[in-house]
């Protein structure tokens, strides 16, 4: 028979027990519909077409979305950025409960997400460093979100 | 988003064409005694720096370091693993090489 309640961190809505594992293999599982997604909201925010995507470590297609990726996105210096399956880890940037940008980040929606690691990765594909990233972000010309420029405010806080 | 550091010995060849090749594993005993320096180890064996987890792989480490803040432990730990055993400190998100000179304005 069921359990109507179950334990606490039990039962279909339980989050999962190590959610970097999760959000890769759900992207995996998603990742052609992830590279549409992602590839249009470059577009969208005004990334230019030779910057959209890069070629995935350890080779293969130039893509927008690197699903086997955990870290929310990369970048080849001067030649393309992607955004990875980090995006859908809300401990992306560490414990919430610490508060600052990994709170903020963890309760952010996908799409402020992905804006914040459009708009740092190709920031920091111009600008060649991720501190130059981190400091010009929140103020990107892309036409990004403002829950996604919050969260890129508050890494830049947390890294003067 | 994020930089993980990739820290072993790894064909630098091998890493500028985006391959991860181990030559030799890192030596643990040494790994164990600076992880317990300059980060945090439970009672699983389970290690940590700056508060966040560290990921042992098959003979190599890939540390947390531009996390929502600057980790600086895992740029103490590399230095001084780097220096006790020649290690090769490796950015996987953007295919490259990492020196110590290049740590501080990554």
């Amino acid at each position: 028979m069921s359990t109507k309640n179950p334990a606490p961190g039990q039962g279909a809505f339980a989050a999962p027990g190590d959610p970097a594992a999760h959000a890769t293999d759900f992207a995996t599982r998603n990742a052609d519909a992830f590279e549409r997604i992602v590839q249009q909201r470059m577009r969208d925010v005004g990334v230019p077409d030779h910057l959209i995507g890069d070629t995935p470590f350890g080779g293969g297609v130039r893509r927008a979305f690197h699903p086997d990726a955990d870290t929310g996105g990369g970048v080849t210096v001067g030649r393309g950025i992607n955004v990875d399956s980090g995006v859908l880890n809300p401990n992306l940037l560490g414990d919430p409960a610490a508060g600052g940008a990994a709170r903020t980040w963890a309760r952010a929606r996908l799409r402020d997400r992905i804006d914040a690691v459009i708009a740092h990765e190709h920031e920091e594909c111009l600008r060649g460093t991720d501190q130059a990233a981190r400091q010009h972000a929140p103020t990107t010309g892309l036409r990004i979100s403002d829950e996604a420029r919050a969260i890129l405010r508050q890494m830049a806080a947390g890294n003067p | 988003m994020i930089h993980k550091l990739t820290i072993g010995h790894f064909d630098v060849e091998a890493l500028k064409q985006g391959r991860l090749v181990v030559l030799r594993p890192l030596d643990m005993t040494v790994v164990a005694r600076l992880l317990q320096e300059f980060g945090q180890v439970n009672e699983q064996g389970q290690a940590s720096l700056g508060g966040h987890a560290v990921e042992a792989k098959n003979g190599y480490l890939v540390c947390p370091w531009l996390m929502a803040q600057r980790v600086l432990a895992t740029e103490d730990f590399a230095r001084r693993l780097h220096q006790e055993t020649g290690c090769v400190m490796y950015d996987a998100g953007r295919w490259e090489l990492v020196t110590l000179e290049q740590m501080a304005s990554w």
